[in-house]
């Protein structure tokens, strides 16, 4: 009897739990507006500036570095006697869709770094959607922090931790017997010291860095070469003659359903204000909303006048139909798919191949390919350049509630910058997934010839990963020989830019940028694309730039200013 | 009157010995409001403070009320208050009378298994996830291949693009709102409808009411303090608008019509972590809706008899 009363009891319990557990509001949704339909593959851009994950990319300078430092076989190795120490990470999660880095048995390349390290690790992986979220929340409760954790928001992320003492200094550890690849990659590669350092002089972490990689993975807009073979046009080369394209998209049937169902050009990175871009035919030097003048002023594009030039065009073209109409891009991978899509504003490189993928379903000949920078005749002498995509975000740090610092540093010094960890990180196993001869690696079948992508498989075994970037371009190029990726390298290297670097900023700039950019920048894209779609007459251009004075974006540029003018210093 | 005498002269030792089962059963949700919901009130003081993580609220700087002056400040600041006010309202004005038709409505359907299949039927999409049902509205909605603009252009009509226009966006959000939770709100409705004494009713009939006017004079009567008091909880959750699905919903083309209060904190506040400034504005936020709240339960207590408080 009385144990059935207290069953009962028990299970009214566990219902008003279960009510309870049910009332808590929804946790983790409504997290990723800006996710594309992309696959893991790129993530949108949440700023202009302050370019999101690029997973692709990859740019190791160590690989650069790495012949003359071979010869001390890592006496140092491993760093702990295996097995007794075990360290904790906070960081991304595998971009690939089923092999996991905080899985069960671990993934081989992790394997084989734990193997060399001799250094259990403790992985806590978050998808990139949710990514930020989480490791805010975590640095903000302050306390039972991992021993390494990837810290988002790049730079004011890394300064805004950092002041509030959450970060070693790693500068303490870092030496060459301790350290010797981290000593080395700084010396050889200032620019890696530069990006690390504080305005304090100390370093609180190493940046994810994609230098060469960058060069590969071009941000640009592309165009169906096949509706221009067929309908006789050439590649459009001046602004004008692109319009005429766009034209002809939408009036000729270039898909031969007699109907005239194409948009001529839709949307995918910042959606429609992507279209920004193409302030490069209109007298400016970038395509990034920043860019430096000669003689090294910084500068906020998007409120110069020959923007309103830009725009004035673009506002043309929307009312001409030429436009998608839906202006957040969704329903662009549906477009491509129903072979309906002329042309898409900011794609990657590895996105440009994934969508011959999408239009092949129905139209095999389908082939996306990007456009030329556009000259303009009535800016006859400007020379426009492509930005590459910004070659430092997050940093990998080391926290305060880590035990034993310096081993973590060695470990992060070993992973990140040796030459051994860069190729198993991004060539795998040699004789598995690579193979050198004279000095020229290639990788195998199981790599390049698998049925899925490269990228993919190597994912798949935890290479190219998103626990510690320090990327390579030459093996990511390894991975599409005689593909897209090689001819547009060829056509746009020499005419690619650098962003306007991005550095580690005092408390007082950190403090301006946060509270002022933040609101700049949701009343740019919103303005820009009310202009474009003619919500806002372009008569207003004027309020609009007394706005964005009101709102401070002279001290923002200001900041900018600085940021570039320190980190040209430390480049010297 | 004899028996609170009697309870007041027992020992509170013995009495909660007597009711340890009741309590038991009642710990879980007082512990549950008291952790998520007292608790992090105490952290509202970062609103006044310069927070720093390490520091913590104890060593932080106090700032006064200059994150409340900045955001007053902001160019944002009225098109987030009316932005709330106004997809609140409607969403209030709109939605709130629904669940009580229906339940009225089909309250008059006599054979059993119809009312339990439509009353099935209607509070299913209530347990659809927010993100699950704003991307059936996109696939739904979509210009290019959504069914409602196939409709639309079959008939003759130009498709509309619902989610690039401003104008529609609180539109689309109230309604998808109403379709997802009028079969869910209408429970409560039911119960009090099942409530009413059915010698009310017979009354009634004696008197020659017919259908109408027994739902206008006997069952609307009857169950109106159940709708005063969720209107009153209602319009305490005014301001808290559901910011995931604006979050899912909005883009650069329909911010002017869809940035509220929350989706700002969100910005600002978590993605930017500027901690302070989003407590302040979330602070003030509260402020709002507790004034509505009272003046809400004033008003009713007023003009008729029933009250929260």
């Amino acid at each position: 009897m009385k144990q059935r009363r207290f069953l009962s009891i028990l299970l009214t319990g566990g219902l008003i739990l279960g009510t309870l557990a049910g009332c808590v509001p929804g946790s983790g949704s409504g997290t990723s507006k800006n996710e594309t339909q992309e696959a893991p593959k790129e993530e949108a851009a949440q700023e202009p500036v302050q370019e999101q994950e690029t997973e692709t990319a990859g740019a190791s300078a160590a690989e650069e570095n790495t012949t003359s430092g071979e010869t001390q076989e890592s006496s140092y190795l491993p760093l702990c006697d295996p097995g007794s120490e075990t360290l904790s990470i906070l960081t991304y999660q595998n971009w690939h869709a089923s092999a996991y880095y905080d899985s069960e048995e671990g993934l081989a390349i992790e394997n084989e770094i734990e193997k060399i390290t001799g250094v259990n690790i403790d992985w806590e992986c978050v998808g990139s959607g949710d990514y930020n979220t989480v490791a805010q929340t975590r640095l903000a409760s302050g306390s039972e922090l991992p021993d390494i954790i990837r810290i988002p928001n790049g730079t004011t992320g890394l300064a805004d931790y950092s002041s509030q003492g959450l970060l070693v200094n790693i500068k303490d550890y870092i030496n060459e017997t301790d350290t010797p690849n981290l000593y080395r990659l700084f010396n050889e590669q200032p620019v890696y010291e530069a990006q690390a350092t504080s305005p304090d002089g100390n370093i609180y972490g190493l940046p994810h860095a994609e230098f060469d990689i960058n060069n590969y993975v071009l941000m640009w807009n592309i165009i169906r070469q096949d509706w221009l073979d067929k309908l006789g046009l050439d590649m459009p080369t001046t602004i004008d003659e692109y319009h005429d394209v766009l034209v002809a998209f939408r009036d000729q049937d270039p898909n031969g359903n007699g109907k005239k169902d194409e948009i001529p050009l839709g949307y995918q990175n910042d959606q429609m204000f992507g279209l920004y871009t193409f302030k490069e035919a209109f007298g400016f030097n970038n395509t990034d909303v920043w860019s430096v003048s000669d003689d090294g002023m910084v500068a906020f594009d998007l409120m110069d006048d020959k923007f309103l030039d830009c725009l004035t065009t673009l506002n043309q073209w929307y009312a001409e139909g030429l436009l998608s109409t839906t202006t957040d891009g969704s329903d662009s991978d549906s477009l491509i798919s129903q072979d309906r899509l002329g042309g898409q504003t900011v794609s990657s490189t590895d996105n440009v191949i994934g969508k011959d993928d999408l239009v092949e379903a129905t139209n095999p000949d389908g082939h996306y390919v990007f456009i030329p920078a556009l000259t303009n005749e009535n800016y006859p002498d400007n020379k426009p350049t492509i930005s590459k995509r910004q070659s430092f975000h997050d940093y990998y740090a080391v926290t305060v509630d880590c035990t034993n610092p310096k081993l973590a540093v060695q470990w992060l010094d070993w992973v990140y910058a040796s030459e051994e960890s860069a190729t198993l990180r991004y060539w795998g196993f040699e004789g598995d997934t690579f193979t050198e001869e004279n000095g020229q690696r290639a990788f195998t079948d199981k790599v390049v010839n698998s049925g899925t992508s490269a990228i993919d498989v190597m994912r798949g075994l935890g290479g190219w990963p998103n626990f510690v970037g320090n990327e390579s371009g030459e093996p990511f190029r390894a991975m599409y020989v005689g593909s897209y990726f090689d001819e547009a390298y060829n056509q746009f290297k020499d005419i690619m830019s650098d962003r306007v670097p991005i550095a580690i900023g005092t408390e007082e700039e950190n403090k301006i940028y946060t509270e002022k950019w933040p609101d700049i920048d949701t009343y740019v894209r919103e303005n820009v694309v009310k202009f474009i779609t003619g919500n806002r007459p372009l008569s207003e251009w004027s309020a609009y730039v007394d706005t964005l004075k009101s709102m401070g974006i002279e001290d923002v540029v200001a900041v900018k200013q600085a940021w570039y003018d320190r980190s040209q210093e430390v480049m010297q | 009157m004899q028996k609170t005498k009697n309870t007041k002269k027992e020992p509170l030792r013995k009495l909660l010995k007597r009711d340890r089962l009741l309590i038991l059963m009642v710990l879980p949700c007082i512990l549950y409001f008291l952790i998520f919901h007292y608790v992090p009130m105490l952290w509202n003081v970062v609103a006044f403070q310069d927070y720093n993580v390490r520091k913590g609220i104890t060593g932080s700087s106090w700032v006064g009320l200059t994150h409340f002056i900045r955001f007053f400040e902001s160019p944002y600041a009225f098109r987030l208050i009316r932005n709330t006010f106004l997809l609140s309202f409607m969403d209030l004005i709109m939605g709130f009378p629904v669940p009580i038709l229906f339940a009225l409505l089909l309250n008059e359907i006599k054979t059993n298994w119809v009312k339990r299949a439509v009353q099935t039927f209607s509070y299913l999409p209530h347990f659809i996830s927010v993100v699950v049902v704003v991307g059936m509205m996109k696939i739904f909605l979509s210009p290019t291949d959504g069914i409602v603009n196939l409709a639309i252009a079959a008939l003759g009509g130009t498709p509309v693009n619902f989610f690039s226009s401003a104008g529609l966006f609180r539109w689309l959000y109230v309604f998808s709102n109403i379709w997802q939770n009028f079969g869910w709100d209408s429970i409560i409705y039911f119960a009090a409808i099942s409530g009413v004494n059915p010698e009310l009713y017979e009354a009634a009939i004696v008197d020659g009411a017919g259908r109408w006017k027994k739902m206008f004079y006997v069952t609307l009567p009857c169950i109106s303090p159940t709708i005063i008091v969720l209107l009153i909880m209602r319009i305490g959750w005014l301001l808290s608008v559901g910011f995931e699905k604006i979050i899912l919903m909005y883009n650069e083309a329909t911010y002017e019509t869809a940035d509220v209060i929350s989706t700002y904190v969100y910005r600002v506040g978590l993605l930017n972590s500027d901690f302070s400034y989003g407590t302040a504005i979330g602070l003030f936020n509260c402020m709002v809706s507790l004034v509505l709240i009272l003046a809400a339960n004033a008003f009713s207590r007023k003009f008729s008899d029933t009250s929260l408080f």
